[in-house]
């Protein structure tokens, strides 16, 4: 068992097919997902119990059961309803790739709803107050200063749960979908070899977590700008 | 619909009993791999915080490396890898001799590292919270330094610890699903043989799942009352 350097530089060139889709997969899951959590965390902290149990029980199926079964639930599991079969929605349903983003979006929903719920009763009282004294409606007051500031307030959690979905979306290849994972698994069938594959496509894992920690921490930087104290040259360039 | 019931339970051709083994061996597998994890969490951490240097600059490369790694390729790496890794070393001391590794071991191996990198930095978090002053007293009573880890900073540290490893314990139960994978008879593993078998694939991914949900559900109980009780004489914060 010896690691061949040569055999890892080619095989690197079929890797990074399976990059495009790893980060497509990241990416329209991570848009979605967060899209989701809003309705989730605001069902959440609902007054009427109706939209408040139901977001629960949700997010706790969500968090208490593993991705993998989530997501063989739906690309295996619907396909058992006749229903689901007959319906005009099965082309897409039967599709591997629609069903690892579904699975994967629902997923973020749940984990990032919870935060998002976090994060609302955060933001201070009086913030909400102001709103409602100059005149704002409750729906006003949620999606111009609730929401925006408790996004801000999350995006730390936001980028570890970017990282988090970014290594989950590796079980993919377990249907079919041919991701990093899936062409290291691919090339591993097809050459008989273990480690290079495996080690060269544990090196872009590692280079797209550095990214999405780096990415976030610029705009966590740029989002709070308020909070940084302003260099001499800024003072200066306002003083003019 | 009392036929796809009946599939679940314990009657002839039902596959209850069968989910009921599967789901012990996740509880095996999950909680052998927990407390390997645990230990190598306390070993890391020491050397995080007050090993020589290489043992710093290794500690820092196993968290780092295994926390932006999928877990599922690092049990592809240590279950395929690491056995023919094995098999090539005792190939060259003792040649001819076929070294069969058990699926069991090398799933509780992979998971273990894996959650040691977590319970890392979860014993670091939790043992440089303690107060400095702590240990000074611990020196000025003359105990021995490993006397003042083990007596003082330990306890104390487990007891903030005690919230995250609940937490990863969640995490490397769902995270163990992912061993069906290579192949191990799991909760997973016999779900999707009946899944196959029976053409109920929902049925059965549907009931892995509650089972996954109740075994969390329980723990998360269990943690909750273990904080509570470790929590006593502690002012609430």
């Amino acid at each position: 068992m010896t690691f061949d350097l040569d055999v890892a530089i080619r095989i690197f060139g079929r890797l990074i097919d399976g990059l495009w889709m790893t980060i497509f997969l990241v990416v329209a899951s991570m848009i979605l997902g967060n899209l989701l959590a809003i309705p989730v965390a605001l069902a959440r902290v609902s007054e009427r119990w109706w939209l408040r149990y139901p977001a629960a029980a949700y997010i706790l199926f969500i968090r208490g059961t593993p991705l993998i079964v989530q997501m063989f639930m739906i690309y295996y599991g619907l396909g058992q309803f006749p229903v689901v079969r007959q319906s005009f929605l099965w082309p897409l349903l039967r599709d591997a790739l629609v069903c690892a983003v579904l699975a994967l979006s629902l997923n973020t929903a749940g984990y990032s709803g919870e935060v998002l719920r976090g994060a609302i009763g955060a933001v201070p009282k009086g913030l909400k107050e102001a709103g409602t004294a100059l005149g704002m409606t409750r729906a006003r007051v949620m999606f111009l200063i609730t929401l925006p500031l408790a996004f801000r307030q999350s995006l730390p959690t936001f980028a570890n749960e970017s990282v988090l979905l970014l290594k989950a979306s590796a079980i993919v290849f377990t249907i079919t979908i041919q991701d990093i994972m899936g062409e290291a698994v691919i090339i591993r069938s097809q050459t008989y070899r273990t480690l290079e594959p495996l080690l060269s496509a544990a090196l872009l894992y590692l280079l797209l977590t550095f990214l999405i920690v780096q990415g976030f921490s610029l705009l966590e930087r740029r989002l709070s700008v308020h909070r940084r104290k302003a260099t001499v040259t800024e003072l200066l360039a306002g003083m003019r | 619909m009392a036929e796809t019931l009946a599939l679940i339970g314990f009657g002839e051709g039902a596959w209850g009993w069968a989910l009921i083994g599967g789901a012990l061996v996740t509880i095996q597998i999950a909680f052998a791999s927990y407390l390997v994890g645990i230990a190598l969490g306390l070993f890391g951490a020491w050397g995080k915080i007050s090993g020589p240097r290489w043992v710093r600059a290794v500690g820092a490369g196993y968290t780092s490396v295994v926390r932006g790694v999928p877990e599922i390729l690092v049990i592809f790496l240590i279950y395929y890898g690491g056995t023919s890794g094995i098999r090539a070393l005792t190939g060259l001391v003792m040649p001819g001799v076929n070294v069969e590794i058990a699926a069991f071991p090398a799933a509780v191996g992979a998971l273990g590292f894996i959650a040691g990198a977590y319970a890392t930095e979860i014993f670091r978090g939790s043992i440089l919270a303690i107060d400095p002053g702590q240990r000074e007293a611990g020196k000025a009573l003359s105990l021995r330094p490993h006397q003042v880890f083990l007596l003082i900073v330990l306890p104390q540290a487990l007891r903030l610890a005690v919230p995250a490893l609940g937490n990863l314990w969640l995490v490397v139960l769902k995270d163990s699903a992912l061993i069906s994978v290579v192949g191990i008879r799991d909760l997973l593993g016999i779900g999707q043989t009946a899944a196959q078998s029976t053409r109920q694939p929902f049925t059965f991914y549907t009931t892995v799942a509650l089972v996954f949900l109740v075994i969390s559900t329980i723990s998360m109980v269990a943690f909750h009352l273990a904080e509570r009780r470790l929590g006593r004489g502690q002012a609430s914060r």
